[in-house]
């Protein structure tokens, strides 16, 4: 499990990361989710051990990161803009990583340079930001470690190749419980990855939950109430949001579908039902709720 | 995985991107040696094939041949390609030991790299390590390649490779401990900052700052001491040991003098150097470790080391602005005060521009100019009000052990020097394997001179002191300079050694008038005079023979060892009882030298080589009759009656009959002489105003006689003039007497050229060049000034 504690980062007067906690569960997508400049990049890279917390720690099972040579071969870092040797090859890469990282899978990485159409002879200086992308990916995920962090690694890549990552980061999760830590300026791109988000905000964290909670916690209610009922006097009901057109009225509300159902029931309205809610709008009613127009944050 | 073998698999992948690196180092050094050598040998060749061709028309030398000329050139050019005479590899290794440096952490700089090298499960100390070590190896393998080429190319052609190899290897060394110090500091450089331009700048001042400030201290220990010069600063230890290149250089030039088989005697010099560079490579280790990744890109990578790096630059580069400015006008401190402001806030601005790359940033960090300004002006006003006491100094009794005083005022060192033995090598192209060794006075008396006489010594340096300090007050607080042109400033350079082991030399300007009782004191030490010439510590065991001089030709007097030790020992005790007062009155009548073992060799080998068909001792003529001869004044009886009784032929008076024609040069632009020609309506030019002259020749007539008998009597041979500087002498006119071919011993035509005391004109020269000694102003009284 990765935990941070109270993570502080500041480059000058600029404070990056700002006090920040949070716990990454193994085995589960962790979506580290905000606008530019919001801290991701910080976090991850404090995460890898490249930068040191001015304040605070993250630490990887209880053990420090930064300068940790046996915590930071569990874990692969492909930056938002990855590195590789000048005038080098994948197929260089691949060595040098095979160098660094015991457990890298050569035979695997052809194999999927392969399945991606990649030539491992090729100069990388040479390939598309995709296909730089495509590589990272493949590196990161040969290694064969039990972390991945990635930063913005989705962006460039096409609809096609995004799904083939997800299934491959879901295949390897599968197989030998990796964990992607995955930051991204975009939700919808996470949406059907993560299992878990973290919104970032000017250096602060505003939320980190599992969605699965969110999604069983948060409910929207559309119903016809009483005539001269309004939707606060139902009883039992912890009301997010309301919106009324006409006598139809639109409830945002927190609890479980059996409790809201028979709060709902209670009132005895003319109608009503329970409608699921998309990420975007837990989001939204989740964030609303701490004062933060969130559509500005992340959309 | 063990870190060991990470090392080697991490070293593996980096030298595989560095090839580049590979290839250039050995183009650069394949030119610089192999190249080199293989040209040189060219050149052998077909300079031998002439040899061979026509070998009657070459001299050798004795017991030479083509071949045995050949095997030597063979060696100088080994020399030149292999050992520290091949300087061009001095600048390669240090241009490489910059470049590498520079690249091989340039990814420092860049974001993408350090979150690549710094994500991977490597510590960043074995990151720096790889990194360091194969910059080290890229050099050192491509020059012991090329250097294995070198010796093969060498040893092809006939040289003797085995030999020749521990001196290839020692200029390895030399060369490898060059490139560890560069490659050291100029790493530091990387480490400090976050931006190639900005590393390259900070290399700079790394290179540079030591030598640079120690300059700067010069200039102003010169502009505000008096009791300083150049010489006895100590500045030029600072410029070589506070930066890596003047240090190499030194060392190479230090190696190029000594032939490649004593190359391991620079061990004292490669040892602290290779400390030094290991030091840096630690530091330049640790700042890795410490070094913040997010400084990529940023001008400094340390926040901490802004504040001070600036304020250390700014202060010197104002002071140095302000100096210039007040040098510039006069010593206009109107002038001072802008150059001062002027370079404050530039330099202050520049950097605050280069750390934040933000023009706005001009005025940025206003107390920090205000510090640099304060440290300027302190600085400058230790220097301006001696604050330190430099030019007041003076050990207490309790400190003092012993001192030496030199002063040129006491003509007191001719041309004196040493034969050098320079066996092969740089030093050795000269055929006899000899070079001769200058010995300044200074550097003699500096070091062997031992007064330990504090009286005399404190009351020398309280007369400098009070003349440095009424010298301040005249120029800081204008006052007036005292009236009169008799005075007669000596510079002094006393050397007070402490019973700590301090050494510290203080440079005085006393009027010698004034403190002529001192120097009649200083001159009457038996350790003044000890320390002042060489030959009272010549023994006479090791003394071959003694020979006598004219100033145009030498001649041996002794070679007997007992007449030499009784010369000798006459010889010195006249001298260490020789006055100041006599030396101000007397010309020498003669000059004496004690030959030494080494020199006599010296002579034996200049001699040899100069001609094959010599046997015996060395030839007269190759001993400089000017050098290393000893004045002989008219008040050494003792040794005059032994030069006479040992059968010497001193300089004899002339005889009139003994001249040929003699021609009095005058050198008074207003004589009488021009003005007579141009009444008479002649052209005189301004050429000829410089210089009039009158000829005598010696054509039996009385009146020429007596003309050549006045000159006779009252000339001297200019160079026993030259040997005391301290009596009169009367610079405006010269004689060059040419005599008879019967009375020319030495047969070469060549006149005698004498001079006069003032005091001494004979009546020819007073009436044909209207001679005035009030209007005199070539005369030079001497030390004891112009008699009534």
């Amino acid at each position: 499990m990765i935990e941070a504690k109270n993570l502080t980062k500041k480059f000058d007067s600029i404070v990056a990361v700002d006090h920040i906690d949070a716990r990454i569960k193994d085995g589960c997508v962790f979506g580290l989710i905000g606008t530019n400049g919001a801290g991701k990049s910080t976090f991850l890279r404090m995460a890898c051990g490249v930068l040191k917390p001015d304040e605070g720690t993250i630490q990887i099972d209880g053990e420090d990161v930064y300068e940790n040579t046996k915590v930071k071969g569990r874990f692969f870092y492909i930056s938002d803009d990855q590195f590789f040797f000048g005038n080098g090859t994948p197929q260089e890469m691949m060595t040098f990583y095979k160098s660094i990282y015991p457990s890298f899978d050569v035979q695997r990485a052809c194999g999927l340079l392969e399945s991606f159409s990649l030539d491992k002879r090729r100069k990388v200086s040479t390939f598309s930001k995709g296909m730089k992308k495509q590589l990272s990916v493949i590196l990161g995920l040969c290694a064969n470690t039990e972390y991945l962090f990635c930063d913005e690694t989705f962006d460039g890549l096409d609809p096609v190749m995004r799904q083939a990552v997800k299934s491959l980061f879901a295949n390897d999760m599968a197989e030998r419980n990796l964990t992607p830590i995955i930051a991204s300026h975009n939700l919808r791109e996470l949406e059907d990855i993560c299992d878990h988000v973290g919104i970032l905000h000017k250096g602060g964290i505003l939320l980190s939950k599992d969605l699965d909670d969110m999604k069983l916690n948060l409910h929207k209610i559309q119903c016809v109430l009483r005539p001269g009922m309004e939707a606060g006097e139902i009883p039992g009901l912890e009301i997010l949001k309301t919106e009324r057109r006409g006598s139809l009225s639109t409830i945002t509300v927190r609890g479980t579908r059996e409790e809201v159902e028979a709060a709902m029931r209670s009132c005895e309205p003319v109608f009503f039902e329970a409608i699921p809610l998309s990420l975007e709008e837990i989001f939204i009613s989740e964030t609303e709720v701490a004062g933060y127009d969130v559509k500005k944050l992340i959309f | 995985m063990t870190s060991k073998s990470l090392f080697f698999r991490l070293m593996k992948e980096d030298l595989k991107r560095r090839l580049w690196a590979f290839g250039l180092s050995f183009l650069t050094f394949f030119f610089a040696m192999p190249v080199l050598a293989a040209m040189g040998i060219t050149n052998l060749e077909q300079q031998y094939a002439l040899w061979a061709e026509d070998a009657g028309n070459y001299d050798f030398g004795i017991g030479n041949t083509a071949d045995t000329e050949f095997s030597r050139k063979l060696g100088e050019l080994t020399a030149e390609c292999v050992g520290l005479e091949n300087v061009v590899m001095g600048f390669l290794v240090i241009t490489a030991a910059l470049v590498l440096a520079l690249t091989g952490f340039l990814y420092l700089h860049s974001r993408k790299q350090v979150d690549f090298y710094h994500s991977i499960p490597v510590r960043r100390e074995l990151l720096f390590t790889v990194r360091f070590v194969d910059g080290i190896l890229v050099t050192g393998s491509m020059y012991l390649v090329n250097l294995v080429f070198t010796l093969g190319i060498l040893g092809a052609a006939g040289a003797a490779v085995p030999g020749m190899v521990s001196g290839a290897l020692w200029t390895f060394l030399v060369h490898m401990t060059g490139f560890l110090l560069s490659y050291g500091l100029m790493t530091a450089a990387v480490m400090l900052t976050g931006n190639f331009f900005i590393s390259v700048l900070g290399g700079i001042v790394l290179f540079g700052y030591v030598p640079a400030v120690a300059v700067l201290f010069q200039g102003l220990m010169q502009m505000f001491f008096v009791t300083t010069n150049q010489r006895i600063s100590g500045i030029d230890e600072w410029i070589i040991h506070g930066s890596p290149a003047p240090y190499y250089v030194a060392l190479i030039g230090e190696g190029s003098d000594l032939p490649m088989a004593r190359y391991g005697e620079l061990m004292g010099r490669i040892l602290p150097a290779l400390l030094a560079g290991l030091v840096l490579a630690v530091i330049g280790g640790l700042l890795y470790k410490f070094r913040p990744s997010e400084a990529a890109g940023r001008a400094m990578a340390f926040r901490m080391t802004k504040a001070p790096i600036k304020i250390l630059l700014v202060v010197p580069i104002t002071i140095l602005v302000c100096l210039l400015f007040w040098n510039m006008y006069y010593e206009s401190l109107g002038w001072a005060a802008f150059g001062f402001v002027f370079a404050l806030f530039i330099s202050h601005g520049l950097i605050e521009i280069l750390y934040n790359f933000d023009f706005r940033k001009l005025f940025a960090n206003p107390v920090h100019l205000g510090i640099s300004a304060v440290l300027a002006l302190a600085v400058i006003g230790v220097f301006r009000y001696d604050l330190t006491g430099y030019d007041s100094y003076l050990p207490s009794e309790e400190k003092f052990q012993s001192a030496s005083v030199f002063t040129y005022s006491l003509g007191d060192f001719q041309d004196y020097g040493l034969p050098v033995a320079a066996e092969n090598g740089r030093l050795g192209r000269e055929p006899s394997g000899y070079l001769w060794k200058y010995m300044d006075g200074s550097d003699y008396a500096a070091g062997n001179m031992e007064i330990t006489d504090y009286g005399l010594v404190k009351d020398l340096a309280e007369a400098g002191i009070a003349a440095a300090e009424e010298s301040k007050a005249i120029r800081f607080q204008n006052l007036e300079e005292p009236a009169g042109d008799d005075t007669y400033m000596a510079r002094i350079e006393v050397g007070f050694k402490e019973k700590n082991g301090s050494l510290r030399y203080r440079y005085y300007r006393i009027d010698m008038k004034e403190s002529m009782d001192l120097m009649e004191r200083l001159y009457a030490s038996a350790e003044y005079k000890k320390g002042a010439y060489p030959v009272m510590s010549f023994h006479p065991e090791t003394t071959t023979g003694i020979y006598i001089s004219d100033g145009n030709q030498a001649s041996l007097v002794t070679e007997d060892p007992e007449m030499t030790a009784e010369l000798l020992a006459a010889y010195q005790e006249e001298l260490e009882a020789l006055s100041l007062t006599e030396r101000t009155e007397e010309i020498p009548v003669t000059a004496l030298r004690f030959l030494t073992e080494a020199e006599k060799e010296y002579l034996n080998a200049i001699s040899v080589s100069r001609t094959q068909n010599f046997s015996g001792s060395f030839r007269l003529r190759d001993m400089d009759p000017q050098v290393n001869f000893f004045p002989v004044y008219s008040s050494f009886t003792k040794t005059m009656g032994l030069l006479k009784e040992a059968g010497a032929a001193l300089p004899e008076e002339l005889k009139p009959e003994d001249v040929e024609r003699m021609e009095i040069i005058c050198h008074y632009e207003d004589s009488a002489f021009y003005k007579e020609y141009e009444e008479a309506g002649w052209e005189v030019t301004e050429a000829d105003k410089e210089t009039s002259s009158l000829m005598i020749r010696n054509d039996g007539t009385a009146e020429a006689k007596e003309q050549i008998r006045q000159v006779l009597e009252s000339g001297k041979r200019s160079w026993f003039f030259d040997l005391n500087d301290l009596a009169p002498r009367e610079r405006g006119f010269t004689v060059q007497v040419y005599l008879t071919p019967e009375a020319d011993r030495t047969q070469s035509g060549e006149p005698v050229t004498m001079g006069f005391s003032p005091y001494e004109i004979p009546e020819i020269i007073r009436q044909e060049f209207s001679y005035d000694p009030e209007s005199a102003y070539q005369a030079s009284w001497g030390l004891a000034g112009k008699k009534d």
